[in-house]
Order: structure tokens, then sequence, then C-alpha cells
């Protein structure tokens, strides 16, 4: 026998005996059963009043707040009555006041799961979450790291996983200062990291498993590259809770002289979807690649939506998150367009759609290039 | 899944996560927990001890590539701890004369071949061809020199080739 087949011997794979194998699953049992123990006790954390308190945030950014009609249809729900740790964040991103911090509450639209991870002496807590159907605003805080000043915080890697599929998401740490003189560090030392996911794979994200998945943490540089500091992963899973509502508006006019139809809108708290008929126009479009110029044939898109005339009659402006769109199938007219608003909806209050004509500045249109669509 | 990605996220508490990853290292945790324990009992102790050290501890972990020789320092901690024990309850001698290897068993081939072995190489040898450890990661967990594992390491090559020798003339005769 030589020493290389001894040496072959030495590494043959062994059977394990049952009485190694039982001990083995004792003790993963067993840790099993401490992360269920702790999961209930984070689950069970709930804040005192004392904690919705703001922190004296530069609140410079101009803001329509709408509130969905169906929001002020409250009905007590399980959710009623628990408090949530409000983000600083999020009440910034989508102006929320403090009437629309109760209704959503009360509703069970929002909810602070408080599941946390520590590694690397930084912990991240899933403070909030807002989520209707379509549409989950999330606010993570984000303690034991700070950015220098004037740098910017970023994670390497973020993945957000809903039910069992990877989930569209627009992510960033929140800043509470100026454009020009960002802070991202609040009062009590900590950092927001808000997260917007727009999942279309499943039906509804209320009540659906979210794990999200944060890897290393440093800056982003002049050229928008990531610079690591901290080497680490940290993630969260918990359930989603939030609210099922949705109006839908027959409209059903034609925008000026098009054949462009508006059918309906659906709002829900976080989005709004137009509905169009749209006979299909073929265009051609001038793509700009390294190699030259090349051209693409697609279809005309619906008039630019800027916002909604109110019933009072002022208009808002509306900024969009994200932007869904395209005709429903190869054939059909029929458009859809999906955006998520930067604001809680309120079509109460709304009395049109106002579209900027072709060839109008759509950061800021002349009245005259403003066409209206009455909604009600 | 690779390996550091599980580590990455058992540390953050994903604990089917890390029961995948110690579940990979079953079987050469068994190989070095027999080699210094012996016997079956003592070793499936000190696994579990070490599985619950483990998920504990991970936090301190500073690098997700140590985890393996972490993990066995741990082991080769736990195993030495429970032989500490039994000197402390049983007195040092009879501890010894009990932990001859597990007598009526019917060990398998790679028992065998560590038998012929000192105990001082049998986990130099351990470690360098079942876990594929460097030398310089043997060292840091035996936490001796590397000339030391370098020669031990020879010098177990050359002992298991001397006991082959003599076992052979053995049957011969």
């Amino acid at each position: 026998m030589s020493k290389q087949e001894n040496i072959r011997k030495l590494q043959e794979r062994t059977e394990v005996p049952s009485v190694v194998r039982e001990k083995m699953k004792q003790a993963y049992d067993e840790i099993r059963k401490k992360e269920r123990a702790v999961e209930q006790k984070e689950n069970r954390v709930v804040d005192s009043p004392q904690d919705r308190r703001t922190h004296g945030i530069s609140w410079k950014k101009a803001g329509i707040i709408f509130v969905a009609a169906t929001l002020f249809m409250i009905t007590v729900t399980a959710a009623a009555g628990v408090y949530v740790r409000w983000s600083d964040g999020l009440k910034e991103k989508l102006q929320i006041t403090e009437k629309q911090e109760q209704q959503l509450e009360a509703e069970g639209a929002t909810e602070t799961s408080g599941t946390s991870c520590t590694s690397q002496g930084i912990t991240i807590t899933a403070v909030q979450s807002i989520t209707d159907q379509k549409i989950s605003h999330l606010a993570f805080s984000v303690k034991g790291y700070t950015a220098r000043e004037g740098e910017q915080p970023a994670f390497e890697t973020v993945v957000v996983t809903v039910g069992k599929e990877e989930a569209d998401y627009a992510g960033g740490f929140q800043n509470f200062g100026e454009r020009e003189a960002p802070v991202y560090v609040k009062n009590d030392g900590t950092m927001e990291y808000l997260l917007m996911i727009d999942q279309k794979t499943v039906e509804t994200l209320k009540g659906k498993k979210i794990q999200v998945m944060f890897e290393n943490l440093g800056t982003v540089d002049s050229q928008a590259q990531f610079v690591p500091d901290i080497q680490g992963s940290w993630k969260l899973e918990w359930a989603l809770e939030g609210v099922e509502q949705e109006e839908s508006i027959s409209v059903n006019q034609k925008i000026a002289d098009t054949d462009t139809t508006v059918k309906k809108i659906e709002i829900t708290p976080l989005s709004l979807t137009i509905c169009y008929d749209m006979p299909r126009k073929k265009i051609i479009e001038q793509i700009y690649e390294d190699e030259g110029v090349s051209t693409r044939e697609t279809y005309e898109e619906p008039w630019f939506l800027y916002g909604f005339r109110m019933k009072d009659g002022t208009v808002r402006k509306l900024e969009f998150q994200s932007q869904e769109q395209g005709y429903e199938d190869e054939r059909s007219d029929a458009y859809t367009v999906t955006y998520a608003t930067d604001q809680i909806m309120e079509n109460e209050e709304i009395a049109g759609l106002l579209y900027v004509k072709p060839g109008g500045n759509i950061q800021e249109p002349e009245e005259e290039n403003l066409v209206e669509i009455a909604v009600k | 899944m690779e390996k550091q990605n599980l580590v990455k996220r058992a540390k953050c508490g994903d604990e089917e996560a890390f029961v995948q990853l110690m579940d990979a290292q079953t079987e050469n945790m068994y190989k070095i927990a027999k080699s210094i324990l012996r016997n079956d009992a003592d070793a499936a102790d000190a696994m579990a001890e070490t599985v619950l050290t483990c998920w504990e501890k991970l936090g301190t972990l500073k690098k997700d590539s140590y985890f393996k020789t972490w993990m066995i320092r741990i082991l080769m901690n736990k195993c030495y701890d429970l032989i500490r024990e039994r000197e402390r309850l049983l007195g040092k001698d009879q501890v010894q004369e009990q932990s001859s290897w597990e007598k009526g068993y019917e060990r398998a081939e790679w028992e065998m071949v560590l038998q012929f072995l000192d105990e001082k190489y049998r986990l130099i040898l351990l470690l360098y061809y079942v876990e594929n450890l460097k030398i310089r990661e043997i060292s840091q967990i035996l936490q001796l020199p590397l000339s030391t594992v370098k020669t031990r390491l020879a010098r177990g090559r050359r002992q298991l080739a001397d006991e082959l020798k003599q076992e052979e003339r053995r049957e011969k005769s």
C-alpha cells in the first residue's frame, strides 16, 4: 500500500454516525427555536407615542399632498391603535401631514416591523413601510456608521426579494439638507435609507414576505463610483402590512383634437394608472449610440401629463418616482401608464388631468399649453 | 451557493444559511473530533457545542474567509475542553486509558490510517490532507510555528510510511 493510497483513505468520504447527526440536529433545532423566540419578541415591539416626534428637518421641498378619498373611509382594522414609528425620511419624501399619519396608521397601510440586523457594529432596522397593492415605500435606520461631511453614503449592493421574486426598486440615503449642502446624519446620529418597491409579478404586496439584503457600506465619489468602507452584509426579513385600495374613475374623453381617449384612471394611495384608447401611430425614432445614430420604429406616446387641476382652480404639479407604460398587447389599442407617485393621492379634490401640448415646456408650461381633461 | 455567501447570510441571522454552512462541514468536523476524542459520543458533544458557539459568536468573525479555520479552532477547543473536564472528574490516568480507539468498533479506513500516527502528527495530517488547509493556516489553528508544522507534516508522512511497511510485514508473516 503506497503513502498516496493512505492519504486518499484519509480523504475518503465517511459516514457520520447517527449519534453525531442527532446531536447536530438538536443543536440546529435549538438555534432555530432561539431565533423564533427573538423574532416573536421583535415583532411585539411597539414604540411609545413619545417616539413619534419630528427632528426639526428642513422641509423645503415644494410638494402637493393628495389623500385618496378612500383613506378617509376609515375602517378600524387590527392595525388600528398600534403605534408606528414614523420615518423622518418618508414623511419628507411623501410630504405626509399629521392627519395623514393618523389615517394611514388607522387603515393599517403603514407599519413598523422593527426587524434589525447588526454586523460590523452597524445596525440596520426596518423603521417603517407604507404599502398598497402596487407600491411599497420602506425606511431603514442605519446606526453606527456616519458618512463624512459632504460625502454621500451608499450601499454597494441592495437585493430586494418579494415572495420568491427579486423586485424592482429605487433606493438611496435620504438627504435631510439641501442638494448643494447635503445632510445625511440626523440629530440622533442615525441615517435613513429609503426604498421604493414596484413589484409587478405579484397581485398585491400586502402580506407578502419581503427580504432586503444590504451589502457593503461606503460612499459615492464625484465620478458616481462606489468607494467601499465597511465590508458586511445585513439581511432583514418580514411580512409587509398594507392596504388594498383602488378607486376607478371613468373619464372617456378625447385629449384635445387627437384620437387618444382617456378611458379611466385608477388611483391607489401610492400610484396612479391612466388607461387610454390610443390608435397606434408608427414613428421613426433616432437612437444615439457610440457607433453613431441609428433609427428604430416605435409608436407615439400619450401627451405629457403635467399634473392636476384641483377643484379650487389651482394647478398641482406631480413628480413621479417611476413610470411604466405600453400597449396591453401586440394588437390592442389599449395603452396604460402607471405612475408611482411621490405623494399620497387624494382624488376627491381632483377636477381634471392636465396635459402639456406637444412642443410646450413640460417643466413650467404656459397656461395656454395645458390641455385639461375633466375627470368628474 | 458559495460558502462565503452563506457566512454573510448567517452573520445576518439567517439560521438556515448557517445550518447549510455547518452541514457541509459535518464530515470533516467529525474526522477532527474523532481523531482527538476517539469516540463517537464525545465527538457528537463537541460538534454540537461547536455549532452553538459558532452561531453565538459568528458576529465576532472579522473576515468571512476565515470561517473554516475559525470553526476548526473552536471545535478543537471544545474537544480539549471535554478531555480536561473528564480528567477533572475521572483523573488523568483513567481518561488516557479510556481514550484509546473504541474497541469492538469496525473502523473506517481513514481511522485505521490515523491510528498509526502519533497524536501530534494526526491532526496536522488531517488538517492538511482532509481540510486542505495551508501550512500557514494550520500553524494559526494549532498555534505552532510554521517550521514546526512543516517538520511534523514531514515526520507524520514518514511515520505513516514506516507504519505501513511494518503492517505489511506483519500481514505477510
